[in-house]
């Protein structure tokens, strides 16, 4: 390889940081996913979820357990634990005491009942691993028991029995729900990854301890039945498990907004392989326009008024082929990357969070600043846009990043990344000569970035974009973008 | 428009910043400084291209294809100064300012739904289009347009008012824009008929 081979090389491979091969470690990426910790001994639990006798799991089994719990956080939008204020889980290899309730055995090596799980109203449940299947139901049931409590963030015990009598009136059908109104296209994609079970009635004999039990006992079956659960609850509210699911989906979302019949239906369809288990939801409904990646703008920023400033913004960025890019025209014009935007004429997918899906014509491409621009083809003239900033930022300024970092590492593995990731860092510096090459953009900074992140843009505090991400230097590992002083001049040009 | 400049202008080092095919365009630098002016000014030129009058108290950064100019009344609130050669329109100097004020508007995120654009142009006797669009998005902004031969300066900011001072310190600069290469009307006349 001749050695501008090799630089050319260098430069289009590491765009960003290089790939972490190591094992991913599922403690940590469910704290990260959550917001809440994982713990596995009694001396990081509430007390209030403990019972008398919980002996530890091995490390081996912790990790399985990890693993476990995982994928099945991954049936709630991201940092929702968080949101509402479920801020530990503890997993022990068994849960016994001595005060029994009438619905489970006696069990010696436990030295008491056996239980599965407990919730308690301190932000903490505790779930029991016995085997494999066990486990996500006791935590599906056990979390619905916090969401049960929990209107719009807050937990509140008095929640948790304010709906009681609305859930009997529609189970019992005096006050049915209607039904859920999915498309037919929507319909269609359940059905494709359906199993045919159907809840039509209670889930089971426990359901009778309580319309608590009854609920959260529905939440482990619909959470373990997504698309069956959906689509009964569409194609047949009649039946009484329909209703529970109904009313369970209404308590979802008064606890959090994210957690929308449409995010469920993006799980659901996420699941259709057990490969997509392991994979984060994608965004399939083109037509319902639900946002589902917003959360993440909640998850990442603390402050109000940065986090209201990006969420303005968020809908405006865009998936451009395997970049990313943002909408600064309502009739749909995308600023991207050059390298990401290629040649005049190139034709791209374009995504935006809400699911809609358009095609676009890149129209300028400028390889020397590393810009371009790319018209969608057939898109309203109301799409939402992020507008330039009226003047460049300067070091120390916050910036936050919303891109679309690579699902697989270079060498093909998979990274569990998520679509429109969120990262927030500042403006490090910039290099000389501002309107210089841009192969490693002239302004610095700290967001965290990955391999299809270029093209990104860098939103301010007021959600004005000061720069786009489309680099990053090997050496040092300081992220890149291409500075606003040579957006402004190729806008101005093109 | 301003009028040429009477005395004959210092030349300076260019620094070419930029290097690839096409155009190369250098550091505006200072010609000529004068104190007769409404406001005490000294004269820059970019290469052969044009020259203009910028006050003394303003801080200047050359970028290269742009400057960038800072008042001292408004500090925070940078004025940019782009030129480009050829045109990026092959419709002459007045669709050039004219797409120039559209493109702008458009990639500031006044859509098409927005209201009018209504960009206003006038052309002097010797062929200069100069043309001013305002609007107001989440900011307010002011782009100034000039275009000449084969030229094409653009000038813009942004503020929070659009009654902020900066557009008419903007709007002064640009007025005394003097173009290189000034080709008078008379020097293309129209051929006679079946002269071709």
């Amino acid at each position: 390889m001749t050695s501008i081979a090799a630089l050319l090389v260098a430069w289009l491979l590491p765009q960003a940081p290089a790939p972490d091969l190591r094992e991913v470690d599922p403690v940590q990426a469910f704290a990260d996913w959550t917001g809440a910790r994982l713990v596995f001994t009694r001396k990081q639990t509430p007390s209030q979820v403990l019972y008398a006798t919980t002996p530890q799991l091995s490390p081996t089994r912790r990790r399985e357990a990890a693993t476990i719990l995982l994928a099945h956080a991954r049936h709630y939008p991201q940092g929702t634990f968080k949101r509402i204020g479920l801020t530990t889980v503890a997993v022990f290899a068994g849960c016994g005491d001595p005060e029994g309730d009438g619905f489970r055995p006696w069990i010696d090596s436990l030295n008491g009942y056996r239980y599965f799980g407990r919730w308690h109203a301190v932000g903490a449940i505790a779930a029991c691993y016995y085997d494999d299947g066990q486990l996500p139901l006791t935590f599906h049931h056990e979390v619905f028991h916090h969401i049960d409590a929990t209107r719009g963030g807050k937990t509140d015990y008095g929640y948790f029995n304010e709906d009681d009598q609305r859930f009997a009136d529609a189970f019992t059908r005096r006050d049915p729900y209607p039904a859920l109104d999915l498309d037919a296209r929507t319909v269609a994609s359940l059905r494709g990854v359906a199993e045919g079970d159907v809840l039509e009635e209670a889930v089971g004999e426990y359901a009778q301890k309580s319309a608590g039990e009854d609920q959260a006992e529905t939440a482990r079956w619909f959470q373990t039945n997504l698309a069956d659960g959906l689509l009964q609850a569409t194609l047949r509210p009649e039946l009484a498990g329909s209703q529970r699911i109904l009313h369970l989906l209404r308590e979802y979302q008064k606890a959090s907004p994210g957690m929308s019949p449409e995010w469920f239906v993006a799980v659901a369809l996420s699941q259709g392989t057990r490969e997509a288990q392991k994979k984060p939801p994608e965004p399939q409904l083109q037509q319902t326009r639900s946002n589902v990646w917003l959360d993440k703008v909640d998850a990442e920023i603390d402050d109000p008024d940065l986090r209201r400033a990006i969420r303005g913004v968020q809908p405006a960025t865009v998936r451009i082929g395997n970049g990313s890019g943002v909408n600064i025209d309502p009739s749909g014009l995308i600023l991207t990357a050059g390298h990401v935007s290629d040649a005049v004429g190139d034709r791209f997918n374009v995504a935006f969070p809400d699911g809609r899906r358009f095609v676009g014509v890149t129209v300028a491409s400028d390889k020397f600043l590393d810009l371009g621009l790319v018209r969608l083809e057939d898109a309203p003239d109301d799409l939402p846009i992020a507008r330039i900033a009226g003047a460049a930022p300067h070091v120390g300024d916050t910036v936050v990043v919303i891109g679309q970092p690579g699902t697989r590492t270079p060498d093909g593995e998979p990274t569990n990344y998520e679509p429109w990731h969120v990262s927030v860092g500042e403006i490090r510096g910039f290099m000389p000569n501002i309107l210089g090459k841009q192969s490693l953009g002239r302004t610095k900074h700290s967001a965290w970035t990955y391999w299809g992140h270029s093209g990104s843009p860098l939103f301010d505090t007021s959600g004005r974009i000061v720069a786009l991400h489309n680099s990053w230097d090997s050496k040092t590992a300081m992220r890149h973008a291409v500075p606003w002083e040579a957006i402004t001049l190729f806008l101005s040009k093109n | 428009m301003g009028s040429h400049h009477p005395v004959p202008l210092q030349e300076l080092n260019f620094i070419v910043f930029r290097e690839r095919s096409g155009p190369l365009f250098a550091l505006a630098m200072p010609a000529h400084t004068t104190h007769t002016r409404p406001m005490s000014t000294e004269a820059w030129r970019w290469g052969d291209m044009f020259e203009l009058d910028v006050p003394l108290s303003a801080e200047v950064r050359d970028l290269g294809e742009m400057v960038e100019l800072r008042f001292a009344e408004e500090p925070a609130t940078p004025l940019l100064l782009a030129a480009f050669s050829p045109l990026p329109t092959s419709g002459g100097p007045e669709q050039a300012v004219h797409g120039a004020l559209e493109r702008f508007a458009l990639s500031r995120g006044f859509g098409r739904g927005s209201g009018p654009l209504r960009p206003e142009l006038s052309v002097d006797p010797q062929g200069v289009v100069a043309g001013r669009l305002a609007f107001v998005t989440d900011l307010a902004w002011e782009v100034l347009a000039i275009a000449w031969n084969n030229h094409l300066v653009v000038a813009f900011s942004a503020a929070a008012r659009p009654d902020a001072g900066i557009f008419d310190r903007a709007e002064a600069l640009l007025a005394s824009l003097r173009p290189g290469e000034l080709i008078v009307s008379g020097t293309y006349l129209p051929e006679a008929a079946g002269d071709f």
